[in-house]
């Protein structure tokens, strides 16, 4: 059994492209926060770094409403670049 | 918590190609005065370059919630019906409609403003992102990337584009 939780980071478009996968599986500490994971995307695909203040962030399918929350483990947390729909 | 799922909001997010006009048939009903409807089609243009076709992603099961919340904010505002919305994705050839909204109403200003509010949210906030693959291998810009056939192709991103939330906490509103 692996300590901390476990979370999925959906990937869209440019922001898939540019790492070359359209999902990664993350194990973070115990009450981390989406501040977190963005600083640990950052810094596993230095690719994103540059991209991630332009997207959004979505946590089970609904916009991120306030700057940072509380992950809990099985969270999908997406990385929303900006739509482009219609 | 998500709102209950409405059946007269069909909200459909499709690999499938759809004809013009075939939602307004679909949300006629005898107590409707009016049917609104709004059809985007592929261009084959952009800044001077020629576009060979377009691809469409979504993150289909929050594009479906964002589209129902967008017709949950129309039926606050307005006296609707019915109200449809088909998206496509994947490859799009110029000429073929990628999104469709058609609303049924009593009377006609309600279907009318509801629709144009619609598109112009949708563009806003659903998650559904567009790629152009242009025919000229055009010089590499900002933000470009090459297709596997060697053509140049750009994501796009709407004017309208307004997230909740960026993740570096600025309000992109």
């Amino acid at each position: 059994m692996a300590d901390g939780i476990g979370v999925v980071v959906l990937l869209f478009a440019s922001v898939r492209e540019k790492v070359g996968r359209g999902k990664l599986e993350l194990r973070m500490c115990e009450g981390s926060t989406t501040s977190d994971l963005l600083a640990a995307l950052a810094q596993q695909h230095p690719a994103l770094a540059a991209v991630l203040p332009s997207c959004a962030l979505s946590v089970n399918r609904r916009y991120l409403s306030t700057e940072q929350v509380a992950l809990s483990d099985g969270d999908e947390i997406a990385v929303i670049p900006p739509v482009s729909g219609g | 918590m998500a709102e209950p799922e409405r059946e007269d909001d069909v909200v459909t997010i499709t690999s499938m190609p759809f004809e013009i006009g075939s939602l307004s048939q679909l949300v006629v009903r005898t107590d409707t005065g009016a049917v609104a409807s709004f059809s985007g089609t592929t261009r084959d243009n952009f800044g001077g370059k020629r576009v060979l076709r377009l691809e469409y992603e979504a993150y289909e099961p929050m594009a479906v919630l964002e589209i129902r919340r967008i017709c949950a904010a129309a039926r606050a505002r307005w006296d609707l019906r019915v109200i449809a919305v088909t998206h496509r994705t994947g490859l799009v050839p110029v000429g073929e409609p990628s999104i469709e909204i058609a609303i049924s109403s009593p009377h006609r200003r309600d279907a009318l403003e509801a629709v144009h509010f619609a598109i112009d949210e949708l563009k806003a906030t659903v998650p559904i992102w567009k790629k152009e693959v242009y025919q000229e291998d055009s010089p590499a810009s900002e933000g470009s990337v090459g297709d596997s056939a060697g053509h140049a192709a750009a994501w796009k991103a709407n004017a309208e584009w307004r997230a909740a939330s960026a993740p570096s906490g600025h309000d992109l509103s």
